[in-house]
Order: structure tokens, then C-alpha cells, then sequence
């Protein structure tokens, strides 16, 4: 058939289609008016989407009923607490322009912002600080309702001013009350949407935030749209203070590190905060992503059920804890973008001391070997070690990230090198999360974002008060409960840094947990992002992405 | 292809030769299912002696070298743990087969006796059939999805999950061959004789029926290695560490872009495997049932 065309045919033909593409290429050039008055600031886009990735999804914003790091971040966004932390530590107003703190440090008095509008409009007063309180200590299964201690009132003392009675002093309160979960919620709202509110199935979640949920898909999308009424961003955190300077924020669910860095380099996203080590190679020859190295996040550490066999033996939590070669965690697993954790809190964080280094449990695997002789375990031919007739065998639960399941895997590897045969459970992050907090582990890997919440998370995983969740390693002692205790209510700020040096002690005398590595992540985003100070979710607590702009 | 088993079948009437011979020969003819009979006899060789050939034990890991290509100390590269590849392609050959032979067997004598019963009896006839319309009424594999969701990740749950999607298939089948033969005339003899009925079911029509049922459980192989190969790489069949190579090519797409020989050689492995089961299946049909050959 093409044999009887004539060659100048077949030639003036793909002239014409070469000609008709160039020219839908050239297209937006020309339609592109510098004097458009659309765009007053020509340099930025005020009216673009950005598009961020992360790694897991959210399975409940319900604020009171979770402490998962996506659905807080997500919150950051959308709403506001009363009072915030600066870069430098320093406390800022934020809903609470103002403050009074009572003689014992056990009144707190707040005066609000008078000019302050949620997504729908509705006017925030001390009325609903009042219903979020309510709602945040008497919610069934809030994890983080005892972080306020001991509560002797709640009141709205008129239209903004709200008033926080406390039963004993609390150390951590201004870390709670700046904490993403200490977002102030819109009571008319909970009431109108009842049992679906805070779950994808209810038709508006308010906020004060600077950014409003429009859209939201499970695993999917979130969508999110500027809240043009917004002033109260903090200047002493942000540049702007509000309105948010894009239009639109697409906040995207993508599982794979290489999916998220692909589509960074494709530009179909624009930030993504936890690009793997691995690929950075692909992003320093790309022009068009910019990343920033190594932001201090989270530590990563291995947890024990303390009352479930094995581990109710401090021997063979010992042991494991000295067949874990951490270096080789953060090498493989972590590329080297994190360090080997020697103490729970990490150097520059509140609390953190340098004495905590000694009770580190090195790896040593002839040290564990030992422990578990000393424990009773025989070695065998076939490399598990028994007794009684029983193999020394149990089960890791972990989450089914990239990061995670390559660690999982390794420290399957450590443990077998020392006799024990280690199954791995893996699970997505909301099963996981049932799962412990069901009581059905083990032992466990999670890590945890300290950041401006504080030292005070020892006390989250480590009270009593605190079981089933977050306290899911089921550890007790006396002592360790009186310093939790005491860390909380002293006034003495040396006696409190002493107690968690105790605390750490203790933890890593009787091999609680394991901290393995302090986490950092990197961040890469696209070049047209024109402000590379691009709020950290995960150890600041702050994230309003205010200062964000995008370039023409 | 057709032809030449058409021919045959003419003459097989005529042939004094056994039949097997004769269809041994036919087989011989299909080069296709040579090169597949060939190929399963290897993978077969690596089932069984794959794990004392293995250079590393499969999931001794080499940190340090990981991420590698091929050497002469890791013949295929290393993962992202330094685990040798090529051990663990050797080791994994006999989890596939295991996971296709297991959930095919069970398949195949579960529906088996179902489809007989089925047939034999019309009282039970529309009873076990309803049943098998309404699991064919889901697609194999997301039934295979559901039966693992319900029974919880693992091998064994996998075998279970690839046998039951394909039970019904083999309820239809050997059913209908059933129907064929249950109305003829050296069946209505035996039953003249006094044969209970039980005997004729698995003495007289079974025999008759095996070549079909061999050929189908052939063909179904190769879509249950992949099932379970596909489940793996779900995360829904086998945990890590076990080198399963649908797992493994689930592994390596994260280190797609930064190593590709990773994903290749599992990858590789499962295309041949079943591409030889399909070969090795579509020849044993035209050379021991050639009704069923395609036309």
C-alpha cells in the first residue's frame, strides 16, 4: 500500500504533522500574557497546585483517637493549636495571643484571638476550646488524654478566654498544647456529623487551619484548598502569616520510594519529604529536583512484650538486644542517611544527655551468645537454639514500608547468626496499630517523632496508665514509674533531666527496647518550589507550608 | 500441529502399537512440547537438587556487597541485602513447584470426585454445580485475593487459596467428561453385571477420563505457579526471607531503576517455568486426547 504512494506525498505528509506538533508545543507561549492581570505578583504562582507524596496513608483524622505522624501532620494543616514552639524552642502565640500561668503552675489562662474563622466560616471562641478539651480527655480510647495529667476543670470563662485547671504541675504541658493533636476543633461540627466525623465518610472536617480538606480518598488523595481568611500564622515562625500562598495542595499516597522519587523526576510531584538515600544519585544528575540532606526526624527502635515469652527473660531481651548490629541497620536499610541510635532521645533534643551513651548495648554477638546459654538455650546443629525441647523462635511484627521490611529482614538475619529463629509478621500501618494495640506481639519495630513533644514520650511508652497504647511493651517497674512521675512534676529542671538519664537506664539495663537508629530524612522538591524552607512535618511542629510559594 | 494428530487419530484404530508409544510419538512431533519437556525435566532437576547446589545458603546475607552485579562469588548479583541471587533462584525453584503441585493435586482431587459425583448422580447434579457456578461467578484470582485475606498471609494459605479457585474448573470438566460416558454401552454392561456403583464410577469411567484430567491439571500448573508467584508478589504469599520468586521480583522493583539484573533473573525464571508447563500441557493434549486439540 505504501508502495504506491509517491515519496513527495509521504514527505509533504510528515511535514505537516512535524509542523502541526511544533505548533501546539509553541502554544502556551504565545497564549502566555506578561501583562495579564490575573497574576499580580509574576513571579509566583499564587493560584498553583502543589502536589506532595508520602509514604502511608491516613486511616483517621479523628484527632482524640490517633497519634499516627500522617494523620498529625495533616491536622498541622488544617488546624491550629493555641499555642506553637519557634525553630529555636522558644513558645509563640498562636489561637492564644496571650497567657497567665497561676502561682503553682496549675491555672492556665489563655486570652484568644478575636479574629480567628474556621474553614466554614464559623467564629472561633473559648467555647469551643472548651468542647475540644472535653472531647480530647473523655474520648474512649484517646491515647493521649492522660498526657494532660490529672484535669480539675475545663471552662470558658467568657467568649475568649479559656481557662485549663490542673490537679498536680505538669512539666510537658506547653509541649502538649502546642502538639498537632492539641488542634482546636469545631464542636458544632463534631455534633453535626456525629460518629463519621474524623473519617472519610463525613462531609467537612473543620479546622482553623491555613489549609481547608476538600477532598479526601482513603490511600488515595487528600485534597486540600487555601483558607483565604487566614492571618494568624505566627511571624515568628513564618515569613507570611497567612493567607497561604498556593492555591491548592494535593497531598498524594504513594506506597514505593522508587514510585515517589519517579514521579518527582517526572514533576507530576512536587515534594517529597522522605527520598531514599538510593536515589539521590538520580536526583543530583536531575535539574529540576532540589533536596535538602539529612533533616533530624524520628528514632527507629525494636520493642519487647516484657510479660509474653520469650521475652518475659531479661537474658534473652539482653541477647537480642546485643545481636542487633545497628551500624549495619542504618548502612543497608536506612542507606546511610541515619546514624545508630546509642540512647532513645538523640543528641540536640530536650532531655537528651551524653551520659546516656553508657548504657548503650553494643553489638556483640559472642555477648549474646552468652546470655543465652546463661539463659538455658542450647545450641543445636540445625542453628536454633533450644530448651526444654522448645526452639528459641518468636515473631516481629513490623510495618510493610520499604525502610521497615529491609530492616525486618536484616534483623531476621542478626538474630539467626545467635540461635534464634525470628518469623516476621508484616502489616500495613492501620492493621499494625490493631494489632498492638490488641495485644497479639511479641516484640514490635516502630519508631517515634519526638520533636517539640518532648522528653515527656518516655512517659507515653512506659506508664502503666499508658497500656494498651502507646505503652505496648508492658514493662513495669516501680522505680521507673516513680521517676516518670517525678520527670513530669518537678520543679527542679536538674532533678528532671537526672530522672530520664535514670529512665534510660533503667530501660536499657533491663532491655526494654532497643533504639536502633536515629532517623533522618531527605527531602527532595522540585526546583520550582521557590522557597527551600519548606516546613518539616515530622520533627517540627509546625507545618502550614505558609512560606511556600511556587515560581511561574 | 492439527493435522498430524488428526492423522493420527485415524490410524490409531488400525495401530497395534500401545498407546503410549504411540503418543509418546506423537509428542516427539510437537517440537513446542519437546523444548517444554526438556525445560520442566531441568526445573524439575533444580527442585530437587537445586538446595545442595546453592553456592551461599539463600538467606545468608553479605551486606557489604549488596546491591552487585554477577561475579564469579555471585554468579546472578546480590539483592539489596548482599543475598546471592543465583542461590536463591535454585533454592526457590522447588517453592514453586511445590506451591503449583500442591494447589493443583488438591484441586484435582477435590474436583475430581466432585465432578464425578456430580455426574453420576443428577440428584446431586444441580446441588454441587449450583455451588461451582456461584465460585466461578468470582475471577479465579480474586477469589484466590479473598481466600488468603481470610485465612492470613503465608504458603500455606496460598496452596489452599490457588487449590480452591481451581476446584471448580475441575468440577466442570471431568463432570462433563462424565456425562459423555455414563450413557454408553459398555457402562450400561457393567451395570447389567451387577456393578455397584461406586466401581463403575472409579474403575470404569475414571480410567477412561484420566488422559483429559492429566492434561488439564498440566495446563492449570503453569496458571497456578503464576497465581502463587502473583500472590508472593502481593505480599500475600510467601514472608520474607523465603526466596520465592514472585516475592523476589516484588523486592527488587523497589531497586528497579538502581539495579535491574535483580528483577530480572526471578523474573526470568517465572516466564520460562510456565511458558515450559504451557508447552509441555498443549503437547500432552494433542498427543493423549486429541478431541480436546484446538481446531
Amino acid at each position: 500500500m505504501f508502495s504506491s504512494l509517491d515519496r513527495k506525498t509521504v514527505l509533504i505528509a510528515i511535514a505537516v504533522i512535524a509542523l502541526g506538533a511544533f505548533a501546539a508545543a509553541c502554544a502556551p507561549e504565545v497564549e502566555e500574557d506578561p501583562e495579564d492581570p490575573a497574576e499580580p505578583d509574576e513571579e509566583y504562582d499564587v493560584d498553583a497546585t502543589v502536589v506532595m507524596a508520602r509514604g502511608t496513608g491516613v486511616e483517621t483524622l479523628d484527632i482524640h483517637n490517633t497519634t499516627h505522624v500522617e494523620a498529625t501532620n495533616t491536622w498541622s494543616l488544617m488546624g491550629d493549636s493555641l499555642v506553637a514552639f519557634d525553630e529555636d524552642g522558644n513558645l509563640v502565640p498562636l489561637l492564644a495571643e496571650d497567657w497567665e500561668v497561676g502561682p503553682e503552675g496549675l491555672e492556665y489562662t489563655f486570652f484568644l484571638r478575636e479574629d480567628v474563622t474556621f474553614h466554614s466560616g464559623h467564629e472561633l471562641t473559648a467555647h469551643d476550646v472548651e468542647a475540644t478539651f472535653e472531647r480530647w480527655l473523655t474520648e474512649e480510647g484517646s491515647p493521649t488524654a492522660d498526657d494532660l495529667g490529672e484535669v480539675e476543670s475545663i471552662e470558658a470563662v467568657d467568649d475568649y478566654t479559656f481557662q485549663l485547671v490542673l490537679e498536680e504541675p505538669n512539666n510537658a504541658i506547653w509541649n502538649i498544647l502546642a502538639a498537632r493533636y492539641g488542634s482546636i476543633v469545631n464542636a458544632s461540627n463534631i455534633e453535626a456529623e456525629g460518629d463519621s466525623w474524623g473519617t472519610p465518610a463525613a462531609d467537612h472536617i473543620d479546622g482553623t487551619g491555613p489549609f481547608e480538606l476538600v477532598d479526601w480518598r482513603p490511600d488515595d488523595v487528600m485534597v486540600f484548598e487555601r483558607h483565604d481568611d487566614y492571618t494568624w500564622g505566627p511571624p515568628e515562625i513564618y515569613d507570611n502569616t497567612g493567607p497561604a500562598q498556593i492555591a491548592r495542595l494535593e497531598y498524594r499516597v504513594i506506597p514505593e520510594d522508587a514510585t515517589r522519587v519517579e514521579e518527582l523526576l517526572a514533576g507530576t510531584v512536587h515534594l517529597d519529604q522522605m527520598v531514599s538515600r538510593g536515589d539521590l544519585v538520580r536526583i543530583e544528575q536531575s535539574d529540576i529536583i532540589n533536596y535538602i540532606e539529612a533533616t533530624p526526624a524520628s528514632v527507629e527502635f525494636l520493642g519487647f512484650h516484657c510479660q509474653r515469652e520469650p521475652f518475659d527473660d531479661v537474658l534473652i531481651r539482653r541477647a537480642l538486644a546485643h545481636a542487633i548490629n545497628k551500624q549495619e541497620i542504618a548502612d543497608v536499610a536506612y542507606e546511610g542517611v541515619s546514624e545508630p541510635a546509642t540512647s532513645f532521645l538523640r543528641p540536640g533534643m530536650p532531655g537528651y544527655s551524653a551520659e546516656m551513651a553508657e548504657f548503650n548495648r553494643e553489638y556483640d554477638p559472642a555477648k549474646a551468645e552468652e546470655l543465652l546459654d546463661e539463659a538455658g538455650w542450647d545450641e543445636t546443629e540445625d542453628g536454633v537454639r533450644m530448651k526444654d525441647g522448645e526452639p528459641l523462635e518468636f515473631t516481629l511484627s513490623a510495618f510493610d514500608d520499604e525502610v521497615r521490611l529491609t530492616s525486618a529482614e536484616l534483623y531476621q538475619a542478626q538474630a539467626a547468626q545467635v540461635g534464634m529463629d525470628m518469623e516476621l509478621d508484616v502489616m500495613e500501618s492501620a492493621a499494625m496499630f490493631e494489632h498492638l494495640r490488641a495485644e497479639e506481639h511479641q516484640m514490635f519495630t516502630m519508631g517515634v517523632t519526638i520533636g517539640r513533644r518532648g522528653p515527656d514520650v518516655l512517659r507515653w511508652y512506659h506508664h502503666p496508665d499508658e497500656q494498651p497504647a502507646p505503652n505496648r511493651f508492658y514493662y513495669e517497674d516501680d522505680e521507673l514509674v516513680d521517676l516518670l512521675n517525678l520527670q513530669r512534676t518537678t520543679p527542679d529542671e536538674d532533678e528532671q533531666m537526672q530522672a530520664y538519664v535514670e529512665i534510660e537506664r533503667i530501660l536499657m539495663e533491663d532491655a526494654a527496647w532497643v533504639p536502633v537508629v536515629w532517623r533522618d530524612y531527605i527531602r527532595g522538591f522540585n526546583e520550582q518550589i521557590a522557597d527551600p524552607k519548606v516546613d518539616h512535618p515530622v520533627y517540627d511542629g509546625h507545618f502550614k507550608l505558609l512560606d511556600m510559594r511556587m515560581a511561574n | 500441529m492439527t493435522d498430524t494428530s488428526q492423522t493420527k487419530k485415524e490410524n490409531q484404530d488400525v495401530s497395534s502399537e500401545h498407546w503410549m508409544v504411540d503418543a509418546l510419538r506423537r509428542m516427539k512431533r510437537n517440537r513446542a512440547s519437546v523444548v517444554g519437556a526438556v525445560v520442566v525435566a531441568v526445573l524439575v532437576m533444580m527442585a530437587i537438587f537445586g538446595p545442595y547446589l546453592v553456592l551461599h545458603p539463600p538467606n545468608e546475607t553479605d551486606t557489604p556487597r549488596r546491591l552487585e552485579g554477577p561475579s564469579s562469588d555471585y554468579p546472578f548479583g546480590t539483592d539489596e541485602l548482599g543475598r546471592c541471587t543465583f542461590s536463591r533462584i535454585l533454592a526457590g525453584a522447588r517453592i514453586s513447584f511445590l506451591m503449583g503441585f500442591i494447589s493443583v493435586s488438591f484441586a484435582l482431587v477435590l474436583g475430581t470426585i466432585l465432578g464425578i459425583l456430580a455426574g453420576f448422580y443428577p440428584a446431586l447434579d444441580n446441588w454441587i454445580m449450583r455451588c461451582v457456578d456461584v465460585m466461578m461467578a468470582f475471577p479465579a484470582f480474586l477469589l484466590a485475593i479473598a481466600i488468603v485475606a481470610a485465612l492470613g498471609p503465608g504458603m500455606e494459605s496460598t496452596m489452599a487459596a490457588v487449590g480452591i479457585s481451581s476446584v471448580p474448573l475441575f468440577v466442570r470438566m471431568t463432570r462433563s467428561e462424565v456425562l459423555s460416558y455414563r450413557e454408553q454401552d459398555f457402562i450400561e454392561a457393567t451395570r447389567a453385571v451387577g456393578a455397584r456403583d461406586a466401581r463403575i464410577m472409579f474403575r470404569h469411567i475414571l480410567p477412561n477420563m484420566l488422559s483429559s484430567v492429566v492434561v488439564f491439571a498440566t495446563l492449570r500448573l503453569s496458571i497456578a505457579i503464576l497465581f502463587a508467584a502473583s500472590l508472593s508478589f502481593l505480599g500475600l504469599g510467601a514472608q520474607p526471607p523465603t526466596p520465592e520468586w514472585g516475592a523476589m521480583v516484588s523486592t527488587a522493583r523497589e531497586y528497579l531503576t538502581r539495579h535491574p539484573l535483580m528483577a530480572f533473573w526471578p523474573s526470568l525464571m517465572i516466564f520460562i517455568m510456565v511458558l515450559a508447563f504451557n508447552f509441555l500441557g498443549d503437547g500432552l493434549r494433542d498427543a493423549l486426547d486429541p478431541r480436546q486439540s484446538d481446531s
